[in-house]
């Protein structure tokens, strides 16, 4: 039976206490509504208790085991009497088990000092979430949906995290909700959990799905605070204040308290006040200034580099968690253990900019080495009116003869601005069969099959099918929403920290006998990177294949420096790179349109599928293949006789002669 | 009864798909270890041997046959010229041996247009010239060269009827592998320059060259060359046309050949970097300046009628831009040319 996160009668509150005055774990538990929630349990429930085993020292294992039994100890002594709960104490791996030794849930477990048995004799087990996966775990629309999600995580009766607190430079701060994210059991989380996907919005999916019914932060072990609430999200903000810090600078926290805000009437069963002597500098780690973070997460935004350097910069008991590669044991040996000092300072930004350059490298000139991305819709279908597809209809069938007369910039390509917004139509005649081409090239996906597309989602509106419309009856169609990530345009904006464009959009699809048509409308976007992206893309039989017009305006937001650096003064300059992004843009979709009706894949980025050698394992093959091509130019320098075999000359019955033996 | 050694390669393939379209019994023989995407669809019978590996398999595919048509190569520009020597002579001695100890009383063997040299002026070259001198030539024309001499003694000596088919530069689709010529037109595509180069060379359809092939099988003279080309064209009127049918559009430039061999010598580096085969090589780039134009004249009277070298470039753009060897983000750069659109629907329907 599954519990309800916050029973009505319950209040929303969070038990607050420091680590000097923190009292019994059991007064802290009947306080946040152990009781209730132990009240209605089956007779033999499981009890899945999530653990943070995040730690990379013997010495410091996460949350201390001695907690965790304790805990499993107090709800024993708390269980209804008919009640024989099954306790599980649980995690997954997380990306460091792919370049450490000692990382797996088990071994990890053994070295914090897990024991099996607490000390009044209950027994519990530890298990690996990801030994038994539900395919596909999630709804449509999610930002998981698709991905396995833990059975045991999905089946227990009573959900439970505990989670230490620390501070960390890319992540602001790692409390219950960081924790709650080792419930998901991805081999490599950190691409498909952070990089892929919005961390926020995995946790809001996350939460949706398998919410936890209790979250404790014990901070206890390093001096910091002790809490305990029925809401994970109000655990997590009542820790951030503990902190002194702003919940926000922590990525996940930001996003997912947008959808899932902290309870408006909440209250503290103790004191929010964060004490001088246990502030962040006292949790674990110092905390991390406003510069470091962003360095921090300049390095962590390139996938790649990531992975690469994530193994170079932990902090770990070398002979406890033993780096698997040679490559990583002597980075980690040379730059972990630096020690915040000016040297750290300019490793840190050397390396942020390196993530940078590589980025704006693989954005221009390498698109299959980036991540496609993985969105949620970010809003409820049913919630926008059938009437807002309709204003649409109508506005965009108003623009659509002011976009064909704009003046022709280049080949195919009208265009003008109209209220700082680039109205445009383009326009070509396709050689490809009508049949073929829209058998290919399914109009209701167009916005994919576009140029940069990064990834996102398209879901149906609630509303039933489209009325008949014009001469002919539509044989498909409908409204659907969509939301699409794109790069920055032009891309290279990225140099200048342009962000992908990220829009949701309502959308119409119309298909007859000789025609198809998609509009599209903005309704807002997530990372605010465009005020529209509203256009009309269309699909005619002509008499020898197949006429593609792309109407639409768009006005999307440029990175502060295109911001001062206003173009529009200078006309000339700004007519020519308003054409070359959309010329380019345009020719690379329209390629698109004719890859696909040659049948190959279009999609840019790495196919998540494809496995991928760890990063030390790439750039020693990469540094083996630098030496071959050197070699000879090295020999070659020292005047060393290369092998000349192959040039030797035939004689006249075409033989090549060797020297015998 | 015919069997065709390197039937998995493009010119190979485009002999068994001759023989089949003809109705003619055909054995493709292939080495173990090939690929054989070229040859599907047509499904022919399949024998496994290598030219230079056991001679019994060699004869056990040639058993009962009357005709070899033997394609089997090494085709490259730069790499290992040993290699490429050993495939062309020990492998061809292995076939004809193997072919006389069965009793085939016809041979076909592949060699190449540039065994009979190129023109420094914009000559035209045809057989009457006889074979070109090897020194000074790039590995592969040596070893054709080394192949063809070796071929006619061994064949005169086991009393084989030898005819050689000398193709130029055959571009095409329906190929595993890319080869150099078809990589000619990536890499002018991938150039992002557009530079062309001084000399020419004469381009003919690989489908025209495996149906000359089943020709030169039963009208070809013994001992005889024949040159299976098309057109002669200007490397700039090459890439011109390449650029109209791929909408990359140029050339733009003309580079010599000192500044084309630091070219593929950067291409070469980056390619080994990347792991993946070069696109242009120095050898290549060794033979630019110069005109590799030939005469089919004495196959024309046999009957061989090309397609114009156009057609036979829309024909492999057609089918590069759909294949494997154009990357999705190179595929995104180009537009392609109703012509090759038009000749792709035409085809399928």
């Amino acid at each position: 039976m599954l519990l309800p996160i916050r029973p009505a009668h319950l209040p929303v509150k969070v038990v607050i206490r420091d680590a000097a005055t923190a009292g019994d774990l059991s007064d802290l538990l009947d306080r946040a509504g152990l009781c209730d929630l132990l009240a209605d349990l089956a007779a033999d429930p499981a009890i899945v208790i999530l653990v943070d085993l995040a730690g990379f020292s013997a010495a410091d294992p996460g949350v201390p085991a001695r907690a965790v039994e304790a805990l499993i100890d107090a709800i024993g002594a708390r269980r209804p009497a008919a009640c024989s709960p099954r306790f599980l104490v649980a995690a997954s791996a997380d990306g460091s088990a792919a370049w450490a030794g000692n990382r797996d849930v088990h071994a990890r477990a053994e070295i914090a000092g897990y024991r099996y048995v607490t000390d009044t004799g209950i027994d519990y087990d530890i298990v690996d979430l990801a030994d038994d996966v539900i395919a596909d775990g999630f709804a449509a629309g999610s930002a998981l949906a698709g991905t396995p999600a833990a059975r045991i995580w999905a089946d227990a009766d009573v959900r439970i995290v505990i989670a230490g607190l620390r501070c960390d430079a890319g992540r602001g701060f790692v409390g219950a909700l960081e924790t709650m994210l080792g419930a998901l059991p991805a081999t490599d989380p950190n691409r498909e959990y952070r990089q892929r996907r919005d961390v926020g919005e995995v946790a809001t999916a996350l939460l949706d799905a398998m919410p936890p019914q209790l979250a404790i932060i014990d901070a206890r072990a390093s001096g910091g605070p002790w809490l305990v609430s029925r809401d994970i999200v109000l655990a997590d903000y009542a820790a951030a204040l503990k902190l002194g810090i702003d919940p926000a600078v922590s990525p996940l926290f930001a996003t997912l308290s947008s959808a899932r805000p902290v309870p408006a009437a909440h209250a503290f069963d103790g004191d929010p006040t964060p004490a001088p002597e246990r502030a962040p500098e006292a949790i674990s780690e110092p905390a991390p200034t406003p510069w470091a973070a962003k360095l921090a997460r300049a390095r962590a935004a390139n996938a790649d580099f990531a992975a690469l350097t994530d193994p170079w910069l932990q902090m770990l008991d070398r002979e406890a968690f033993p780096p698997l590669h040679p490559i990583d044991a002597r980075m980690n040996a040379a730059l972990a253990g630096l020690d915040g000092g000016a040297v750290h300072r300019a490793l840190d930004l050397l390396l942020a900019l390196a993530a940078d350059g590589l980025t704006f490298w693989q954005t221009l000139y390498d698109k299959d080495a980036l991540e496609r991305r993985v969105v949620a819709l970010g809003i409820d279908p049913a919630s926008v009116p059938v009437a807002a597809f309709d204003a649409m209809v109508a506005s965009l069938d108003s623009l659509a003869p002011v976009a064909r007369c704009a003046p022709l910039h280049a080949d195919a390509l009208r265009w003008r601005k109209i209220g700082g917004a680039i109205v445009f139509a383009y326009a070509r005649e396709l050689a490809i069969p009508f049949e073929h081409f829209v058998a290919r090239v399914d109009i209701g996906h167009a916005i994919a099959f576009m140029a940069d597309y990064l990834g996102g989602i398209v879901l149906p509106h609630a509303e039933g099918p489209l009325p008949p419309s014009g001469a002919q009856p539509p044989d498909g169609g409908g409204r659907q929403l969509e939301r699409n990530l794109y790069l920055p345009q032009p891309n290279y904006l990225v140099l200048f920290g342009g962000k992908p464009i990220d829009v949701t959009k309502i959308e119409i699809v119309r298909r007859t006998a000789d025609f198809h048509q998609l509009y599209w409308q903005t309704l807002f976007s997530s990372n605010d990177t465009a005020r529209a992206d509203d256009g009309i893309i269309s699909f005619r039989r002509t008499g020898t294949g197949t006429a593609v017009e792309i109407i639409g305006q768009q006005d999307f937001t440029l990175p502060p420096f295109w911001q001062l650096f206003d173009v529009s003064l200078l006309p000339a300059l700004e007519t020519a790179l308003v054409t070359h992004a959309y010329q380019s843009f345009f020719a690379g979709t329209l390629a698109n349109f004719e890859a696909l009706a040659e049948g190959r894949d279009i999609a840019i980025g790495r196919d998540p599928a494809l496995p991928r050698p760890p990063p030390a394992e790439a750039l020693e093959a990469l540094a083996g293949r630098v030496a071959d091509v050197a070699r000879p130019w090295l020999a070659t320098l020292r005047g060393e006789r290369g092998d000349r075999r192959a040039g030797r000359d035939a004689d006249a019955d075409g033989y090549v002669h060797g020297r015998g033996v | 009864m015919l069997a065709v050694t390197g039937a998995a390669g493009l010119i190979g393939a485009h002999v068994v798909r001759a023989a089949i379209a003809d109705d003619v019994p055909v054995r493709a023989v292939v080495r173990p270890t090939s690929c054989c995407a070229a040859l599907a669809g047509v499904d022919p019978v399949l024998v496994h041997a290598d030219v230079l590996g056991p001679r019994a398999a060699l004869e056990a595919a040639f058993a009962g046959c009357d005709t070899v048509v033997h394609t089997a190569a090494t085709f490259a520009y730069g790499g290992d010229g040993e290699a490429l020597h050993r495939v062309a002579t020990d492998g061809t001695a292995a076939v004809i041996a193997a072919a006389a100890a069965v009793g085939v009383r016809r041979l076909v063997v592949t060699s190449s247009s540039v065994v009979f040299g190129y023109s420094e002026t914009g000559g035209i070259i045809d057989e009457a010239g006889g074979l070109a001198e090897p020194a000074g030539q790039p590995a592969y024309v040596k070893a054709k060269i080394a192949q063809d001499r070796a071929a006619l003694v061994l064949a005169e000596r086991h009393g084989l009827d030898l005819v050689l088919a000398c193709p130029t530069m055959s571009v095409g689709g329906i190929a595993t592998t890319l080869g150099p010529s078809n990589a000619l037109i990536l890499a002018y595509v991938a150039d992002q320059t557009r530079s062309t180069y001084a000399g020419g060379c004469n381009i003919v359809s690989a489908a025209d060259v495996g149906a000359a092939h089943l020709l030169l099988a039963r009208q070809g003279r013994a001992g005889q060359h024949y040159l299976l080309g098309s057109e002669n064209l200007e490397w700039r009127d090459i890439h011109a046309l390449i650029g109209v049918l791929t909408g990359v559009g140029g050339p733009n430039i003309e580079i010599g050949a000192r500044f084309a061999g630091i070219a593929a010598a950067a291409e070469e580096i980056g390619a080994r970097l990347r792991g993946v085969p070069a696109l242009s090589t120095r050898e290549q780039a060794s033979m630019l300046g110069r005109h590799y134009w030939y005469d089919h004249g004495r196959a024309a009277t046999l009957g061989y009628r090309p397609r114009p070298a156009a057609q036979a470039l829309i024909e492999a753009v057609s089918w590069l831009a759909a294949s494997r060897h154009v990357s999705r983000a190179q595929r995104a750069t180009l537009r392609l040319a109703d012509a090759v659109q038009r000749f792709r629907h035409g085809a399928a329907a």
